[in-house]
């Protein structure tokens, strides 16, 4: 196998993790607009660097690596504190009604939006893309150990906010 | 003896090793408490995942697969070799991809069909699986078996037990296995067993033993999944124990 066919098939890798890509930088940014252009950006440098990337490394976690990486550097470049969008309008969705779809939808995305950006980088990665504790940690580029109480602080927030199905509370 | 909420909740995200799920399991069976708080974990999860499930469906901007496509300053040459790979395929980029996703996603709900439960069903009766992007995969007790258990090795936990292991067409490692009703087949992709194809065993004895005679009791569906995917022979034990090694990374082409 040579590098050319590498290259190819690892940007053709990459076109099927675009949609995941994208659903993780809109988490990180609750933007359409700046998820795409912080996407785009991760993929200009993912091509000057295809040679760093390991085949027996996984793909998602060094594509969420330079997405996150794009978008701390987007948050500098804007001067913006971490935790700025923490607890803003969390209160009106707090006990909405969980009957219907649309509504169930609505509170989980206004109740990620209400976690800090480390909180809400960590629940992205770990319980929507899945990815296991260990690629994770090496994407936000922090020990085990903070990754999970940073896990466990997003998740309790989560469930404080958001209804359990079917009343199941202890 | 309680287990902590953090331990319950690397139980419900695949992390823990094989003993410490046993446990786990134990002490949810003994105690509703604790299994009434995995089940809260393991909602959450869910409720994320499907509320986060859509967006994958959108279809992706063109300026994103266009910068994709453009190549990198310092790797000049390529461009002249993507542009020949493309005119040979006779196909853009972005519509393969569009066709591989589509797939993908038709994948899981396919297996599960296959199965004859529910989408959202077999979560509550096979912890083993899951499915974080749309993409159903081994998890907890299988997901560690299929990377630890040589064929036809008791299990020392669950009643888990592995056919046989092979090269895929694409280089993939696969593993066809059985656990409790089900059989099954895992190929390994990006660090992780995906499930290729599910059913439901017709009988639960000797499955593993007696693959590939006469009278399997491999369901068809799983034999049709192996004789689509393998290219050359089953591995023997060398070759197994070579692939445990490199933990089932591509295989050597």
């Amino acid at each position: 196998m040579n590098t050319t066919d590498t290259s190819e098939n690892v940007r053709e890798q990459i076109a099927a993790l675009l949609p995941r890509l994208r659903r993780f930088a809109r988490n990180l940014t609750r933007n359409s607009h700046d998820a795409d252009d912080v996407v785009q950006i991760a993929i200009e440098r993912a091509l000057t660097k295809l040679d760093q990337w390991r085949p027996d490394a996984r793909l998602d976690s060094w594509m969420f690596k330079i997405v996150w990486n794009a978008w701390i550097d987007e948050l500098r470049s804007r001067g913006r504190q971490s935790q700025l969008f923490a607890g803003a309008e969390a209160g009106e969705y707090v006990g909405e009604s969980l009957m219907d779809r649309e509504a169930d939808l609505l509170s989980v995305q206004a109740a990620m939006a209400t976690l800090g950006e480390d909180q809400r980088a960590a629940v992205s990665l770990v319980l929507i893309e899945g990815l296991p504790y260990k690629e994770a940690a090496e994407v936000l580029e922090i020990p085990i150990g903070t990754l999970t109480s940073r896990l466990a602080r997003g998740r309790d927030a989560l469930q404080a906010m958001l209804a359990p199905p079917e009343g199941a509370k202890i | 003896m309680s287990i902590p909420d953090e331990i319950l909740a690397a139980y419900v995200d695949g992390e823990l090793d094989p003993a410490a799920c046993a446990k786990v399991e134990e002490a949810a069976h003994n105690d509703p408490r604790t299994a009434q708080r995995i089940d809260q974990y393991r909602a959450l999860r869910s409720q994320l995942q499907a509320a986060y499930a859509a967006e994958l469906e959108e279809s992706v901007p063109d300026r994103l697969f266009a910068a994709l496509r453009s190549s990198p300053p310092r790797a000049a040459p390529m461009v002249a070799d993507l542009a020949t790979a493309r005119a040979t395929k006779g196909r853009k980029p972005s519509s393969v991809t569009a066709a591989a996703l589509r797939w993908r996603y038709s994948l899981a709900a396919g297996v599960l069909i296959a199965l004859g439960v529910e989408f959202f069903a077999w979560r509550h009766t096979r912890p083993w699986l899951e499915a974080p992007d749309g993409t159903l995969v081994a998890r907890g007790s299988l997901a560690n078996g299929l990377s630890d258990q040589l064929s036809g090795e008791p299990a020392a936990g669950p009643p888990l037990r592995i056919g046989l292991s092979f090269v895929a067409k694409n280089g993939n490692y696969c593993r066809t296995f059985s656990l409790a009703n089900d059989a099954g087949l895992a190929c390994r992709r990006a660090g992780r067993w995906e499930i290729l194809a599910l059913a439901k065993q017709r009988s639960t004895e000797s499955a593993a033993s007696q693959f590939r005679t006469a009278s399997s009791p491999f369901p068809a569906e799983i034999l049709g999944a192996v004789e689509g995917q393998m290219s050359g022979e089953p591995l023997d034990r060398a070759g197994e124990s070579a692939a445990r090694d490199k933990r089932w990374n591509n295989a050597p082409r």
